[in-house]
């Protein structure tokens, strides 16, 4: 064996013992502060087993967290888990969307939102009456 | 011939032959003195003339400066305005206000 092939498949050894060194760069749910705990509360029971990049995905978003009104809040940690579930790829289709949505002229904006509020409680409706007991509605 | 001659006898002497030259011998010294006289003046003008083409030089020079550190002023700044322009909001920042926003998640994405 060459010198040079030895130093190649060592430079490959030492880079194959860093890289699941940096993919474990988890950060454990006791590591994190009080306050992202509080807004990632929903990702309490399986957060330690996110991979690192969601996981950092999500810790970015509690640096927002202190300056959302408690209705923002409420919203959040009702729809945290189900995005934490999406893929990059649907994720970055909702961004492009929302994005998209922002340029919409606002009087239609607001329309779009009335007739999605309007459907919203339309399905609630639904769900209501058709419920066998008189159970509160659940969203 | 006397060697003995002091400088009063050569002038006198030239002085003399002078009195001797011919009407175009005496034209071409003329012609050799006004063609003498014409050089001295470019010479005595030319060193004012070079004077004024070096400063017209250093000025042109000056401007040329200028322009090139306008010119890289101009880049800096063309460079500073393109890289601080908004670049739009970072992916966590869209993604807050997806999460916050009055219209359900579902909307964005499918």
């Amino acid at each position: 064996m060459s010198d040079k092939l030895r130093h190649r498949l060592a430079s490959a050894a030492l880079i194959a013992c860093l890289i699941p060194d940096a993919q474990a760069a988890l950060t454990a749910w006791n590591k994190l502060s009080p306050l992202q705990r509080e807004a990632l509360a929903p990702l309490s029971s399986q957060w330690d087993k996110l991979p690192e990049p969601y996981q950092a995905d999500m810790l970015k978003l509690t640096n927002h967290y202190e300056r959302l009104t408690p209705e923002q809040r409420n919203r959040l940690h009702t729809r945290l888990l189900d995005w934490s579930r999406l893929t990059p790829q649907q994720r970055a289709q909702a961004r492009e969307k929302y994005t998209a949505f922002q340029k919409v002229p606002p009087e239609k904006r607001e329309m779009v939102k009335n007739m999605v509020k309007e459907q919203q409680a339309a399905r609630n409706a639904a769900t209501d009456s058709s419920a066998p007991s008189p159970a509160p509605a659940t969203k | 011939m006397n060697s003995d001659l002091d400088t009063e006898s050569i002038r006198k002497l030239l002085d003399r032959s002078l009195s001797r030259l011919g009407p175009t011998t005496l034209s071409r010294l003329s012609d050799a003195r006004q063609y003498a006289l014409a050089l001295r003046t470019e010479s005595v003008r030319a060193p004012a003339l070079a004077g004024s083409y070096t400063h017209a030089a250093h000025t042109h020079h000056r401007i040329q400066q200028w322009g090139l550190i306008l010119l890289l002023l101009l880049l800096v700044l063309g460079g500073i305005s393109y890289w601080s322009q908004p670049t739009g909001p970072s992916d966590d920042e869209v993604d807050i206000a997806i999460l916050t926003d009055d219209l359900p998640v579902e909307m964005y994405a499918d």
